[in-house]
């Protein structure tokens, strides 16, 4: 594994950014991984953009910003944020995986500017990546009962897409001790859900070994 | 005061500090990238995205309330904001409400004064909108003032029971004290009328009724306080699920035929409502929607229903 491995996790306020950012930092952390995390918010929350950075280490506490050009993975909700995060934070080895669904901003709303294709979003972040995993996270959560568990099916697909070396069952665990009790079913589903989705796009099926 | 090795002032990042050490150690630094056509090729279509109220935040319908008694008053009524979330009702998603926007505090100092003028001849409504905590915190001095003086303007309080912007800290309203300990909640009505100025409230999710109370609360003399009391958009997502289903109608809705301009997304700007450009008709975006419904009650066409989920 690359050290230390970056991790971007992108999306708009409310998606649920950083209960992601705290489940993917305490999964690494049981695998004894040093994590540091860094997130910016505040005034985000009020729609607008929400970034994490999750930085893993076997051997050395890193700083929680990742310099410009270092993400490794990005797992962006929403594909204009992991646009600009890949523009921002990717090289052509980064790893993208990204929930085509756009969160318009407020101006696209308004009719003050336009919202790109959300197909030629991924065609262009296919080109300047190594690997785009599309997965249908608001979609799949839908099914798996409620769309706001989106966040969960992504990592779900994070698990399924084997570009961390944490096994699913250590995310499980981590997801049933920060998720409501009362919405650990519908969490479970949304994870599998998105880790099948992942596992599908990469030709294996759920017993494969990572 | 840039030097070579780096900028004097603003703020450092972490890429400021790695040009600035390959500079001082000479160690060779490059920087992991990709081509920069493709870069820019894609940062090109990608649009800001600008700061915005919830979905289902009631600063939203109170700053439309405010809007509309407004209109209705007809004497170009003056608006002094002040500090919290509802800031953004100095910029386009907050309708460019608000006529000065300064420091805590600042907006029942403004009115007041603006409020004094009548003598001079001004005779425009003056308003000062202010939040629940910054009620607590500024806005108590500026009504002693205006009370003891005599100025005449009304001042709203958009009582969301939470200090939203700034990540939901207690303050004396929430019962809540610093040290998290539940306690005797103090009353803004009951702070108001200790200083003798007459106090009304108001749910801003029925825009109706507001608007209705605004415009006469600012035909009155004297400084008058209105609270408009409806629970932040995020608190309330979080004590309990949503109740209500909101949904378009695409019979009803005209599109753009319909003479609105869109209104529920070019105007409203909940990020709940948006735009369905292959049927050319408005629609609910359900992962967003908090349930309010005070679009459909503004739809002109009535396309927009809500129905109560059990």
């Amino acid at each position: 594994m690359k050290d230390p491995l970056n991790i971007v996790v992108t999306g708009v306020g409310g998606q649920g950014n950083i209960m992601v950012s705290e489940i993917l930092a305490k999964a690494s952390a049981a695998e004894g991984f040093i994590v540091t995390v860094g997130e910016s918010y505040g005034l985000a929350q009020r729609g607008g953009a929400v970034s994490s950075h999750i930085r893993l280490s076997r051997e050395f506490q890193y700083g929680p910003v990742i310099p410009a050009g270092h993400a490794d993975i990005i797992v962006g909700f929403e594909p204009l944020e992991a646009a600009r995060a890949a523009t921002a934070l990717g090289h052509t080895e980064v790893k993208v995986i990204v929930n085509p669904r756009p969160v318009y901003p407020v101006g696209v709303l308004m009719g003050k500017h336009a919202y790109p294709d959300p197909d030629d979003l991924i065609t262009d972040l296919k080109e300047m990546s190594a690997e785009v995993l599309t997965i249908e996270s608001t979609a799949l959560a839908a099914q798996a009962g409620d769309p706001v568990v989106q966040n969960i099916v992504m990592v779900g697909a994070l698990a399924g897409s084997g570009f961390l070396p944490v096994p699913p069952e250590t995310f499980i665990s981590v997801i049933n001790s920060v998720v409501p009790e009362k919405a650990l079913e519908i969490n479970e589903r949304a994870f599998q859900l998105g880790f099948s989705a992942a596992r599908g796009i990469k030709g294996l099926t759920t017993l494969d070994t990572l | 005061m840039a030097g070579e090795r780096g900028p004097g002032c603003g703020e450092m990042n972490t890429d400021i500090l790695i040009e600035a050490l390959t500079k001082i150690t000479g160690v060779r630094y490059t920087k992991p990238d990709c081509p920069a056509e493709l870069v820019e090729k894609l940062a090109a279509k990608i649009p800001p995205r600008d700061f915005a109220m919830c979905p289902g935040c009631p600063h939203r319908a109170s700053f439309w309330a405010i809007k509309t008694a407004m209109a209705v008053d007809d004497r170009d009524g003056i608006i002094a904001g002040d500090i919290g979330c509802y800031s953004l009702g100095a910029f386009t998603t907050g309708f460019e409400l608000f006529d000065t926007l300064h420091c805590m505090g600042a907006g029942p100092g403004i009115a007041c004064g603006l409020g004094s003028l009548a003598k001079f001849g001004f005779n425009k409504p003056a308003v000062a909108v202010v939040g629940d905590s910054t009620f607590y915190h500024a806005a108590i001095p500026g009504l002693i003032n205006a009370r003891y003086n005599g100025s005449d303007f009304l001042c709203v309080v958009l009582d969301n029971g939470a200090t939203a912007m700034t990540g939901h800290q207690p303050h004396p309203g929430t019962g809540f004290n610093a040290a998290g300990d539940a306690v005797e909640a103090l009353s803004i009505e009951e702070v108001v009328r200790g200083l003798g100025i007459a106090v009304e409230i108001s749910d801003p999710f029925n825009i109706d009724e507001t608007a209705g109370k605004i415009f006469e609360m600012t035909r009155v003399p004297g400084v008058k306080v209105l609270i408009l009391r409806q629970l932040c958009a995020l608190v309330a997502a979080r004590r309990e699920r949503k109740k209500r289903r909101v949904s378009v109608d695409p019979e009803r809705c005209r599109g753009e035929a319909c003479g609105c301009g869109r209104f529920c997304t070019s105007v409203w700007g909940c990020p709940g409502n948006i735009w369905d450009s292959v049927t050319g008709r408005a629609k609910i975006d359900e992962a967003v929607c908090a349930g309010c419904g005070v679009c459909a009650a503004l739809c002109p066409a009535g396309a927009i229903t809500v129905e109560e989920v059990v």
